[in-house]
């Protein structure tokens, strides 16, 4: 079966600074992989360049196949991605944005879909809002069903437990592992090593743009990990 | 590529329309600056008769007040697209990037025209000064000369909008391309109309159509790698 993600000998550099070095990995459908690390160890630049927002310095990344440098439209065509600033426009309403996007990704959604997406999302009776009018938490929902309109093998999310209360992280997680039992893939970055251990089937520890670490998180019992987490950290997670 | 174009566009005409931010400055300033000018011509006593027979100095006001105007619009082309990095979430779609230069093509030289039109009427108001009745060939050449501006000004805008120091970079990045491609040629067509010089102006109307291709077709083909990083 194809890998979901095929990452090769990644290294990404801005300047002389290095951010990603020899990253290499592959994720499969119905995997979730959680990548933690400190601030500047290189996770969200991971994301961007998996989702072709930078391009690799050296190295391979491969979406479905498809080579994020040689055929970047293709890959985008299965990414979805939610990221840290949602990616929203503030005065159009939950209904605009996502009918905008949908004819931007080449997959306008009609109204019965767009309805069952939200209803996904658990934001239908918020349809006509305002994005500016909506909590932190539910700006996250509306990225998601964006993310999910052009029905994506590979879900990138960076840091997606940030700002949610213990009901909306635990509806998120099921939104997930929904998503990962359908065969697609999940990417995701965290700061949170008991959170992660209990979504992600993979978790890699990232520091100073290498892999630390890398653990399948079923062998692995969630404090003897934390404790791996905040020997390559440094501190308290 | 021209759905997603369109889609943009729409987006930003929408976005226009319930904040009406950067008309209505637009319309204000090139108000301030036509009055401006009459209150110039007065303190240097180039009176209203005078003013009525000068076929010459109405098209210098008129272009540059448009292409003032239209600069101060040119700086938040992309402004609603850093809020919340939604720049991202257009690079992320499928489709080439040349489609969101055409879209902001379309929803910047849409308001461009109306401000032309504006200010064209500002002047009537204003000088008095009645363009000899050549109200269409003078809109003709706004409509032409605003298109080449916005096809500038847009990936101009693109190249500035990361920087710091956009409002100093986009009309230094500008300004010398355009003005013996665009606003030279256009004021002297305006000239050579309400001088009835048919052939001057299409002259002037040729070199304005041509740098319009030139700027769409190189800003399509550069456009992707201005978002290289």
């Amino acid at each position: 079966m194809t890998a979901v993600l095929e990452i090769r000998g990644l290294s990404k550099s801005f300047g002389q600074r290095k951010a990603l070095q020899g990253i290499d990995l592959s994720a499969g459908p119905g995997e979730i992989l959680a990548f933690l690390g400190p601030n500047g160890a290189g996770k969200t630049t991971l994301l961007k360049v998996v989702s072709t927002l930078l391009t690799p310095t050296s190295g391979s990344v491969s979406v479905d196949g498809f080579d994020v440098v040689e055929a970047p439209e293709e890959a985008r065509r299965r990414i979805g991605c939610v990221f840290h600033d949602f990616m929203l426009y503030d005065d159009l309403t939950v209904e605009e944005n996502l009918t905008f996007f949908g004819r931007l990704y080449g997959a306008r959604p009609s109204v019965p879909k767009l309805d069952a997406l939200l209803e996904r999302v658990g934001l239908l009776h918020r349809k006509v809002d305002r994005i500016a009018t909506l909590s932190r938490g539910m700006k996250q929902r509306v990225a998601l069903a964006r993310a999910m309109l052009n029905s994506p093998r590979l879900l990138l999310f960076d840091e997606p437990f940030t700002g949610l209360d213990e009901a909306a992280a635990e509806t998120l997680k099921s939104f997930l592992r929904g998503f990962a039992g359908s065969s697609g893939s999940v990417l995701l970055t965290s700061h949170d090593p008991r959170l992660a251990h209990s979504l992600a089937s993979r978790l890699f520890i990232l520091s100073q743009g290498k892999v630390a670490k890398e653990v399948p998180s079923e062998r692995v019992p969630v404090e003897s990990f934390v404790h791996d987490f905040r020997e390559v950290v440094g501190g308290l997670p | 590529m021209m759905k997603e174009a369109i889609a943009i566009a729409r987006k930003d005409l929408v976005l226009e329309v319930r904040s009406k931010e950067r008309f209505a400055a637009m319309v204000l300033f090139s108000l301030v600056v036509v009055l401006a000018f009459r209150f110039s011509f007065d303190l240097f006593g180039i009176h209203e008769q005078r003013l009525a027979e000068s076929h010459f100095l109405i098209p210098p006001v008129l272009w540059a007040t448009v292409v003032f105007a239209a600069t101060l619009g040119l700086l938040t082309v992309f402004s609603k697209e850093e809020e919340n990095r939604c720049i991202d979430a257009l690079l992320l779609a499928p489709a080439p990037r040349s489609a969101l230069y055409v879209g902001k093509l379309i929803s910047s030289f849409i308001p461009f025209v109306a401000i032309a039109m504006f200010v064209m009427g500002f002047l009537a108001i204003f000088f008095p000064y009645d363009f000899r009745g050549q109200y269409l060939p003078v809109a003709g050449l706004l409509v032409l000369g605003t298109f080449g501006y916005a096809a500038l000004g847009v990936t101009a805008a693109a190249v500035s909008s990361t920087s710091r120091m956009r409002e100093v970079l986009l009309p230094v990045i500008m300004i010398p391309i355009a003005l013996f491609t665009i606003i030279v040629p256009s004021i002297n067509a305006t000239s050579d109309v309400l001088n009835s010089d048919a052939a001057g102006a299409l002259g002037e109307v040729r070199v304005i159509a041509l740098s319009c291709v030139i700027f769409v077709v190189v800003s399509m083909l550069v456009f992707d790698y201005l978002w290289e990083a």
